[in-house]
């Protein structure tokens, strides 16, 4: 050791000698935080996570690819939301329904509807209504993207459904559009004798949403470059629009969804059950959520679910999901793949069907057995949990402030009003789905100055697999809390103990 | 394979070998690394209560996150722990009163000076250095261990250590030369 290093160490020893020297209010242990936290085993449930993982990975090597005459039938669809009754998660949702022209039609329609534009809602993805009429079947792609963006102009706020609003509408634009497209990019200038007005940036990200998702809903764009009065970037709000932006941009969530098979979940179910059916018996959308409940199904009795793998794809809205559907339809942006094993052992019963919804975000689902095609507008996040063997939950988006990459709280909502008595503590039931480290589940409580007021964790019935597991438990707020509060959840990091995919619910306390 | 912790290890040993009762492992873990855990993150934070609330902090994460996932607590506790004491301080900047407050050891008058002038030395430095030099000379941690556990690049932990204490010495001979000139 040379000198210098030797200095070093004999300082560094006293400094260690000083820190040791430091003067403590030691805490026993029974009054620490931690032994005040719930119990759980200092070995966790890693190791039948882990195990079921391995199983699953050693099983799913199976073929799902074989051609199928039997599978999946397309259950028969309520026009309006249908909560799907799961004992997890089981609160309806509650944003305003969307009335979908094309939800009660009057004669089956055989295409997705493109002659669509989109208003917009406060921190909610937009949501599509009937826009302008193309009566000419010559019109160019550029013609059609200007009509629609025109059409925002011209939509009166009165006429939105309830719960809509139209950003645009008595705003600064007017008319006036010029649109090139190159490829996958439209090019969109608008005429604007004075900047967009919003009142708040929830609003203009709003416009921006509109904007973008009108412009992108021609068939092979993906992108938008917004301009306004010859090619001078857009700004609204603040927010400068100085790049192309696809919806995935402008999805308002923390990120999109995972895209690519890859980046699917797959499962080992059971494969011995022969004439196994995966019916898909409930089908929700309400403009921000689509929920998928697949049921097993053989001979009349519910049965368990065969292997199954579900992942998202872009998809190319211009050709007919081609190939695996005897319909030749064309999708949406992206398109979600359920596809189960084939477990029909050779019988002919089922039918591939196609239904078309054309309610946000949900296009249409193509069944082509042992297939479903779930076409969506966008790659907003989506997850998959198992409430029993029998059933298969696809849901897609969320609120985004209940929505992260590992977590989904679908009771509270955000802005809630707690309900209970102002003497005692105030209940709160909190329920979703989670696929975090261990199943290990973290939630806080901040009053409206930030301090904690109540944290504590729990664990849901999945962690650290493939498929989410999904929670149903209450949490207290203590009494002498009220006003604004939020409520965090998120996972505790197993390497540094960061905060993870940390979800903030706000909510009011009377 | 997954890390096992020595602690529990040891304890399930004891309990099948000599069938005494099987401690409970959280709270060995405590009573062997809260005392050293407090004063290594008032070390860092200059802020006694502020420590004492983030070592609670970080036994609660350790908690959670379960022992078995964790191979060196010691180390991790004070990697957490840290975090938290620097997350806390970022919200509060009352840490120069809350430093001057500092409990201090009467034993030989000139120690315990020469103590608090290492202290308040270390008080000086930024953030980053003050928590190696903590987990070097306090903790013991290997050059290898601080650079994994809080993510700096191997070759530098030797200098930052070395720039650390060269400019401890400045700064406690400049106290020294006070209080010198203060008799």
């Amino acid at each position: 050791m040379n000198d210098e290093r030797r200095d070093d160490e004999i300082l560094g020893r006293a400094l260690g000698r000083a820190i040791e020297a430091i003067d403590l209010n030691e805490t026993p242990y029974e009054k620490s935080r931690m032994a005040a936290a719930p119990r759980r085993s200092p070995f966790g449930i890693w190791p039948i996570a882990g195990a079921v993982v391995a199983i699953a990975l050693a099983v799913a090597i199976g073929s799902w690819l074989n051609a199928a005459r039997e599978g999946v039938e397309p259950g028969p669809v309520a026009a309006s939301p249908t909560p799907v009754s799961s004992p997890q998660v089981s609160t309806p949702l509650s944003y305003p329904p969307v009335a979908s022209p094309s939800a009660t039609p009057s004669a089956a329609p055989t295409a997705v509807r493109r002659d669509v534009i989109y208003l917009g809602r406060a921190g909610l993805p937009p949501v599509a209504v009937p826009g302008p009429k193309f009566a000419d079947a010559d019109m160019t792609a550029e013609r059609r993207i200007a009509s629609r963006v025109t059409a925002l102009r011209a939509y009166r706020q009165t006429a939105a459904p309830a719960g809509l609003t139209n950003y645009l509408w008595n705003n600064s634009f007017q008319g006036g559009v010029a649109v090139t497209i190159a490829a996958d990019l439209a090019s969109v200038d608008l005429l604007l004798p004075s900047p967009f007005t919003a009142a708040d940036r929830s609003a203009a990200v709003a416009i921006l949403q509109q904007l973008v998702y009108t412009a992108t809903e021609e068939p092979g764009i993906r992108r938008v470059l917004l301009t306004e009065n010859g090619g001078q970037v857009l700004t609204v709000g603040g927010i400068r629009a100085d790049k192309p932006l696809a919806r995935d941009d402008v999805l308002g969530y923390s990120g999109r969804g995972p895209v690519g098979t890859d980046k699917g979940i797959t499962w080992a179910g059971n494969d011995a059950i022969p004439h196994v059916v995966a019916q898909l018996a409930s089908v929700m959308v309400d403009g921000t959520t689509v929920r998928l409940t697949f049921r097993g199904s053989s001979g009349g009795s519910v049965v368990d679910l065969p292997s199954f793998s579900v992942s998202l794809e872009e998809n190319d809205d211009t050709k007919p999901v081609g190939g695996k559907t005897a319909a030749a339809l064309n999708g949406g942006k992206y398109a979600l793949q359920v596809a189960f094993q084939w477990n029909g052992g050779g019988s002919s019963v089922g039918v591939a069907g196609t239904t078309i919804y054309d309610q946000t975000p949900l296009r249409a689902i193509i069944g082509a057995n042992p297939y479903s095609f779930i076409e969506l507008d966008d790659a907003r996040p989506w997850r998959a949990y198992m409430p029993d063997k029998t059933q298969l939950v696809v849901e897609i988006g969320g609120d985004p402030q209940a929505t992260s990459d590992r977590i989904a709280v679908s009771a509270p909502k955000p802005g809630d009003r707690v309900a209970g008595q102002p003497q005692v503590a105030y209940d709160v039931r909190l329920a979703g789905s989670a696929r975090v480290f261990e199943a290990n589940v973290s939630w806080r409580v901040r009053d409206a100055s930030g301090k904690v007021v109540a944290t504590s964790h729990f664990l849901a019935t999945l962690g650290s697999s493939a498929l989410w597991g999904t929670f149903d438990k209450g949490f207290s707020i203590p009494a002498s809390v009220h006003g604004g509060v939020t409520l965090e959840v998120y996972e505790v990091s197993p390497k540094d103990g960061s905060d993870q995919g940390l979800v903030a619910i706000p909510l009011t306390v009377p | 394979m997954r890390p096992v912790n020595r602690g529990t290890k040891e304890s399930r040993a004891r309990a099948a070998l000599y069938g005494e009762p099987m401690t409970d492992p959280w709270r060995e873990l405590y009573d062997r690394e809260y005392p050293r855990l407090v004063r290594a993150l008032v070390a860092i934070g200059r802020d006694p209560a502020g420590a004492e609330d983030a070592a609670q902090e970080a036994f609660v994460k350790a908690h959670r996150t379960g022992l078995d996932h964790i191979a060196k607590p010691a180390a991790w506790l004070l990697v957490v722990g840290s975090r938290e004491v620097f997350r806390r301080r970022r919200r509060s900047r009352r840490e120069r009163e809350l430093w001057a407050s500092l409990p201090e050891r009467h034993d030989a008058v000139d120690t315990a000076a020469d103590r608090a002038d290492l202290l308040a030395a270390l008080g000086e430095l930024p953030d980053r250095q003050r928590t190696v030099v903590v987990a070097r000379y306090f903790y013991g941690l290997s050059y290898d261990e601080i650079a994994s556990h809080f993510d700096i690049k191997g070759g530098t932990v030797g200098a930052t250590l070395h720039q650390a204490i060269e400019r401890l010495r400045k700064i406690q001979l400049a106290g020294r030369l006070a209080r010198g000139a203060m008799r």
